[in-house]
């Protein structure tokens, strides 16, 4: 059943979201060409400049527009499938309650992962267009902010540390995926919380819920990091750079363990709340 | 056979004021039942632990011996007070989203009923009328082969002649096995279709229940008539 419900939630989520994603796209292929401009500022008059200036802002614009449509479709679907009037469809369809909880993580973490892939993929794309030297004849032409990001990346390595280095670089991926998964399952619990405790407003509750708890959370761990980072300033001085590698494969799990019991946190919450404190009154 | 039982039912949804108190039920198969009763005193609400969106506070109900839960949802059709289906749906969509989470809905049917309304199939639900989505939502929930039909007030704020549909879409497409639940205040509407019928007061309590042709053969009175006298 779940497989069916996800159709339905693509289908109804990807209708705006391919517009939006098309745009971008397109937006983006545009701003290859104002790329090329801007880095060959020579050989174009400065009217041309300045408006490949003007329009690479406007794609700038459109990501962040991209994101936030992104965001508002996710968790509109979230509550109007479960909190309004279609709810009363939703949970007269003989599934169990779990099982269209999951199918909206699912779909909306998918949405979200796609729209930072393409987010990525277009900034690529752009940069790829970039020429450093201002001359399209530049041996360096191509590829020139993937190629510097690698690069970057590659002076952090230290010799006889590139387990650990590479151990720490898959933690950050993993902890970025699974802190996007902790943000959707926050903003549904906060949703769900809004639902069920406010009798009016509700959306307006769970942007307040929303608002206060992260803001409190973000307090929390302001204080932990003024507390921390000194120590750990200290104590990494002292000891050699391989160390202070290997030292960060730590930290880093013991982060990405922290953001996955966050959303187990999360998700029992959501599924007791929907399953037992859930009434479509 | 025993289509739903209710046993000692109680939901409230303050604290202290029960909206059903130790409620008990039980409906048997084939039977169309009118649950009548004043605005306020639980009809919507059983309707609704009946089909699993509301949780009771104590007490349990089964249909078909199922507890509610995602076996008793396959038994049970439910039509609400509001229209439940997404705007931006078609009607094509619409019969294609019930074909496929429903083992029971008849594809053929429902879309038989849809062009005997004069309407196109591809036509976006919110391009309908309130009248006509209600009478797509009946449809739709008409055209299952369910065990238990829970109407919830089918025919308030309709027209007339709506109302004449209605009543005729829900009397044509009934299958006698089956047990259908009509909630309604409008008593003299609804009355020529009803077995049997059950006057719920506040709190849940039944006043009166019986079938419906011997109480008006016994009294002499319409059902409306002794809905007035019981709630006098």
């Amino acid at each position: 059943m779940i497989r069916k419900l996800l159709k339905y939630d693509f289908k109804e989520m990807m209708r705006f979201w391919l517009i939006a994603a098309i745009t971008t796209a397109v937006l983006s292929v545009i701003g290859c060409g104002c790329a090329n401009v801007v880095s060959c500022y020579q050989k174009y008059p400065e009217a041309i400049i300045i408006l490949s200036w003007i329009f690479l802002a406007i794609v700038g614009l459109s990501y962040l527009a991209f994101s936030i449509v992104a965001i508002i479709i996710v968790f509109a679907r979230f509550y109007k499938n479960l909190f309004t009037d279609e709810g009363y469809l939703t949970f007269t369809l003989p599934i169990k309650k779990i099982t269209v909880l999951n199918s909206k993580i699912i779909s909306g973490f998918s949405i979200l992962f796609a729209t930072s892939a393409v987010i990525f993929a277009e900034i690529c794309l752009i940069l790829h267009f970039v020429i450093i030297g201002g001359s399209p004849s530049d041996s360096s032409t191509g590829a020139i902010g993937i190629r510097i990001i690698w690069e970057l990346i590659n002076a952090l390595v230290v010799d006889g540390y590139e387990l650990a280095f590479s151990i720490n670089a898959l933690l950050v991926f993993l902890t970025s995926i699974a802190a996007t998964l902790f943000k959707l399952l926050f903003i549904y619990v906060c949703i769900t919380i809004g639902s069920i405790v406010a009798k009016k407003a509700k959306v307006a509750f769970a942007i307040a819920f929303y608002y206060i708890a992260s803001s409190s959370f973000g307090t929390l761990m302001g204080i932990l990091y003024t507390m921390v980072v000194p120590f750990l300033v200290e104590r990494t001085t002292q000891i050699s750079k391989g160390a202070g590698i290997a030292v960060g494969v730590l930290i880093f799990s013991a982060v990405f363990l922290t953001v996955l019991l966050g959303c187990a946190f999360c998700y029992a919450f959501l599924n007791k709340a929907i399953d037992r404190k859930l009434n479509l009154a | 056979m025993m289509v739903l039982q209710c046993k000692n039912v109680t939901k409230s949804y303050k604290k202290g004021v029960p909206v059903l108190k130790d409620f008990n039920l039980e409906v048997e198969s084939g039977k169309i039942i009118g649950l009548l009763g004043p605005n306020g005193c639980g009809k919507s609400t059983l309707i609704k632990l009946i089909s699993g969106l509301l949780q009771p506070d104590s007490g349990k109900i089964t249909v078909c011996g199922e507890e509610i839960g995602e076996k008793s949802k396959a038994l049970v059709s439910y039509l609400p007070e509001r229209c439940y289906f997404s705007p931006s749906m078609k009607l094509r969509e619409l019969v294609a989203f019930f074909s496929d989470f429903y083992t029971d809905f008849d594809a053929a049917r429902a879309e038989a009923l849809i062009k005997d309304l004069k309407i196109d199939i591809n036509s976006n639900l919110k391009s309908l009328s309130k009248g006509t989505k209600e009478k797509v939502l009946l449809i739709m929930v008409m055209s299952r082969r369910a065990r238990l039909y829970l109407l919830d007030e089918p025919i308030a704020g309709v027209d007339p002649a709506a109302r004449d549909y209605i009543l005729g879409t829900i009397v044509s497409n009934y299958d006698p096995e089956a047990t259908i639940i009509i909630t309604t205040h409008l008593i003299t509407d609804i009355e020529q279709v009803l077995d049997e019928f059950v006057f719920l007061s506040y709190g849940g309590e039944i006043l009166k229940t019986g079938n419906a042709e011997e109480a008006r053969n016994e009294s002499g009175k319409s059902l409306n008539e002794l809905f007035k006298e019981v709630f006098r």
